[in-house]
């Protein structure tokens, strides 16, 4: 019987394509000023809905995938906006605790994206993260806005450098820059539609997650 | 309006119940959320949204502008015909078979999905509560609730009707049912179209505020966009739309953000990172001349964030099929006078009771009732009977006279039939009883002729010809606090006009009161009120009625005597009497929060030792004369929230009630059978003043 383990990579490209967005922070260093806003806004973004995650070093960034990826149903993953070494030791975390990944690679979207819908994992970068409000951006990016929404389950990553502490914090990158489209995300989809009732997961992820590192991500 | 479907909506006790229950839950959630910003966001937004209000024409031309120069085809639409020609030719030209839309009112106001279903395109509402009320045939019942009015079992046996599948009537189920059931219509729709939440004049993007992700597939998926959006939802910059965007999660649904706040430019950011064809349309259809109306343009700040729906008593009961048009509820009687004529908008602005509770919700601070009262005018739609209410007074002082006489008209059954037939006064209606005699006499001349004074008493219909027990003990404690007291003589305070829209005798009656008043606030008097409606009147409703220097002077001198007390008066020490150990219910009247901050006299009777509790409900049903009429238009809704607030105030084990309303005093009594009291006899009892003149009838 012809059994092997195959896997998924599905990574969308358009961020290097593009060119890298510049991000929201001046400083690649990250000092403790940031970090507290890092934490700041985990915390908001836990009580979005969040799973949250603080990583300090990339070593740790596959132990919380594992550790994620254990409890969700994983069949395909589409990757936005990272670096080839964060690619690699996402998709290693993932093969480590899911051995049924089928390998298929493809020069350009399928015009059908239900494959990357149920049982599908989004993995993107995220352009900044707002402290008050939890919310992540995403900026100009066609691969992360599609990683953060089509897939059953989505991570967004991002530097604890790059949250800032509200909304107005943005205001000059919306003017300096001429953006295309942008979303900030403040939770997985959910509605209240039906008796008011709150159901977490409709048209979006129906679960998200966001780790902020206290590393940087680009390099 | 058809008495049938009201009386069929009155009658389905569940579906009311619900509805007050879901609507109740909002306000709380939304009020804790607006309680926690910084206050320097909703001042932002107010200020965000007088500069739209008053700048719309100019707004609108540098919207155009700034969306061009990004690339973005921009279509002005005079009208609503005008909107719907461009959006069907547009979609014929490219072949469109199938558009998925998220959810937009604008669209509704146009009848969009009409136009595009009779050219033969198919249009899939993508929101789910959209997508349930498209397939039930109806139209949305609450602008960001649209199917509110549903149970679960009735969408369970929808989706078996329509889509022939059985699931399970639970909301999960039936979510899960609705996102497998909609992404083909995702995947394959060939023109996309959103409505609006803001769009930025300074560079022309549109913003769109989102939970479910319908909005972000929407714009992401198909290769033609369009956007579709009122043009007063333009602010002037970025600064100005974070302001929005940090309120109105808040004040719709008690959050900090939406799951999705998605901003499309020309660039929109769609699945092949391919720069979509993108249509910009801008809808007039009737708010640059709304901009002109001094009564009608405050409505143009309108963030659409339901809080006005959700705490309106009418709405709660009735629901928006009934209370509305396209727009529901408080906010959607001044949208169909905009969107379609003042006519239209009167046959639902009778329904509104006046309680003022839209305009204590609302995060821009419009005046709902008072543009509804104006509406109300304008129709000339106002019956004898209404006409005949304005009179309240005068039937207050005759019976004064006559207080036997009047007395035992009221309780005969053969007169209250008499009453039903030529005032509209229900049958069923408990009415307060008369005392005989008025304040003033009561008082004596040094209190009518004074012309000084720290503290002028403005005592209103019912304390000066019904319980006038009320105004003296007002008197005596606020001379026990040290103020010295004027009580001139003042006309009632003219709400049943403002209320019935009858402005021109509002007016009249605001003149006397204001020339009357306005030589003691010259002086430095503070004017004082124990009656909510009373202050409610002299510090909101005149300044905006006459406008005039004198009418803002006397406004911002207005206090309720309770919150005086609570912030500058200083009871003595006394020991406290049967009261005090007995559990009272507070009920917080509607007009008394505009007034202040929080709810002073609860606090203060805390302060004196009394046991008090609270459930903020909201308002009880009664609003002056109106919950007393006969019929649909009164008593009948009147009743249907006198009882459920009856219920809440029993179970907390409440001995007693206390609040300042006379009127919501007439209803809690009627419907709880619990004795209510004025709380100005619980503070002059901590005093150790005697109330003489208090007796089993009154409160
Ligand atoms: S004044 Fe009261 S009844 Fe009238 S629309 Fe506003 S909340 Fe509803
Ligand atoms: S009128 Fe005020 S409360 Fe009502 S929807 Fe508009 S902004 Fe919200």
């Amino acid at each position: 019987m012809f059994m092997q383990r195959v896997y998924i990579l599905y990574i969308v490209m358009a961020a290097w394509l593009k060119g890298e967005a510049p991000r929201a922070s001046a400083t690649r260093g990250i000092d403790s000023a940031a970090k507290n806003l890092g934490y700041e806004f985990l915390e908001k973004c836990r009580k979005n809905g969040f799973k949250t995650a603080y990583v300090e070093r990339p070593e740790a960034l596959a132990s919380v995938f594992s550790e994620w990826a254990a409890h969700w149903s994983i069949k395909s993953l589409m990757i936005a906006g990272l670096s080839g070494f964060l690619k690699e030791t996402i998709f290693n975390a993932l093969i480590s605790v899911k051995k049924e990944i089928t390998c298929l690679e493809l020069p350009d979207l399928p015009s059908d994206l239900t494959l990357f819908r149920a049982s599908s994992l989004g993995v993107f970068r995220v352009y900044a993260g707002v402290a008050e409000t939890g919310g992540l951006i995403v900026l100009d990016d066609w691969g992360s806005n599609l990683a953060s929404l089509i897939p059953e389950y989505t991570v967004g990553l991002l530097e604890a450098g790059e949250v800032v502490s509200d909304y107005w914090a943005l205001t000059s990158v919306l003017r300096q820059r001429d953006i295309g489209g942008m979303v900030i995300i403040s939770g997985p989809s959910s509605t209240s539609d039906i008796e008011l009732t709150h159901v977490i997961g409709v048209h979006g992820p129906v679960e998200a997650g966001v780790i902020v590192t206290g590393f940087e991500l680009d390099e | 309006m058809n008495r049938g479907k009201i009386l069929q909506v009155l009658s389905n006790a569940r579906e009311i119940d619900t509805r007050w229950r879901s609507m109740l839950s909002m306000t709380e959630k939304s009020r804790g959320a607006i309680l926690s910003l910084p206050p320097q966001y909703l001042q932002g937004l107010l200020a965000a949204r007088q500069k739209t209000q008053e700048n719309l024409a100019t707004l609108l031309e540098k919207t155009v502008d700034s969306a061009r120069r990004r690339g973005c085809q921009v279509f002005v639409a005079e009208t609503a015909e005008e909107a719907l020609r461009y959006i069907v030719e547009l979609a014929k030209r490219r072949g469109v078979k199938r558009v998925i839309k998220s959810k937009s009112m604008t669209t509704e106001e146009l009848d969009l999905n009409h136009a595009l279903s009779s050219a033969g395109i198919e249009v899939v509402e993508t929101d789910l509560g959209e997508r349930i009320v498209q397939l039930a045939g109806q139209r949305p019942s609450h602008i960001i609730a649209p199917a509110v009015h549903l149970s679960r079992e009735d969408v369970a046996r929808l989706v078996k009707e329509r889509r022939n599948i059985a699931v399970d009537p639970s909301p999960e189920a039936i979510t899960r049912f609705f996102r497998k059931d909609l992404w083909q219509s995702f995947q394959e729709a060939d023109m996309g179209i959103t409505g609006a939440n803001i769009v930025v004049a300074e560079d022309g993007h549109v913003v769109i505020v989102t939970n479910e992700g319908n909005g972000r597939l929407v714009t992401t998926m198909p290769r033609i966009l369009v956007s579709v959006a009122g043009i007063e939802k333009i602010v002037e910059s970025w600064e100005e739309a974070f302001h929005v965007l940090r309120v109105l999660p808040a004040s719709a649904v008690g959050r900090d953000a939406t799951s999705y706040i998605t901003v499309i430019g020309p660039r929109a950011m769609s699945r092949h990172g391919q720069v979509p064809e993108y249509h910009l349309v801008l809808v007039n259809n009737g708010r640059l001349r709304a901009g002109s109306e001094v009564w009608l343009k405050e409505a143009l700040r309108c963030i659409r964030c339901a809080a006005c729906l959700d705490i309106c008593p009418t709405f709660r009961v009735l629901g928006g099929h009934i209370f509305g048009d396209i727009y529901t509820g408080p906010m959607g009687v001044l949208w169909t006078a905009i969107t379609r004529d003042v006519k239209a908008a009167s046959e639902i602005a009778k329904y509104c009771v006046s309680c003022s509770l839209c305009l204590s919700a609302c995060p821009v601070q419009i005046d709902i009732p008072l543009a509804i009262s104006r509406i109300k005018d304008a129709s000339g739609n106002q019956t004898t009977r209404e006409r005949m209410l304005t009179m309240y007074e005068r039937y207050a002082a005759l019976g004064s006279s006559f207080p036997r006489l009047f007395n035992w008209l009221q309780g005969s059954r053969i007169t209250r039939r008499l009453l039903e037939s030529i005032l509209g006064i229900d049958r069923r209606r408990m009415m307060h009883r008369f005392k005989g005699g008025n304040l003033y006499k009561a008082l004596g001349e040094r209190y009518l002729e004074a012309q000084e004074a720290d503290v002028v008493y403005f005592p209103d219909t019912y304390a000066t010809f019904m319980d006038w027990g009320i105004g003296l003990l007002a008197v005596r404690v606020l001379e026990a606090n040290g103020y010295s007291v004027a009580v001139p003589k003042t006309a009632g305070s003219g709400m049943p006009s403002i209320q019935y829209g009858f402005h021109s005798k509002a007016r009249q009656i605001a003149e006397k009161n204001v020339r009357m008043l306005k030589s003691f606030v010259e002086k430095g008097s503070k004017i004082v009120c124990t009656e909510p409606t009373a202050a409610y009147c002299l510090s909101e409703a005149y300044p905006k009625i006459l406008g005039s220097e004198d009418s803002k002077k006397v406004a911002e001198a207005t206090t309720e005597l309770v919150a005086l007390l609570a912030t500058e008066g200083k009871p003595a020490q006394r020991p406290m009497s049967h009261s005090a150990n007995s559990a009272i219910f507070y009920h917080h009247p509607c007009h008394s929060r505009l007034l202040a901050k929080g709810r002073p006299s609860e606090e203060l009777l805390k302060r004196l030792g009394y046991s008090v509790s609270t459930i903020d409900y909201g308002c009880c049903g009664i609003a002056g004369t109106w919950g007393m009429r006969v019929g649909v238009e009164g008593y009948l809704i009147s009743s249907e929230i006198g009882r459920r607030v009856a219920d809440l105030i029993l179970a907390t084990g409440a001995k007693e009630i206390a609040t300042e309303s006379s009127v919501c005093a007439q209803q809690l009594r009627q419907f709880t059978g619990l004795k209510v009291r004025h709380t100005i006899r619980y503070i002059a009892e901590y005093l150790g003043i005697q109330d003489r003149d208090s007796d089993a009838l009154n409160f």
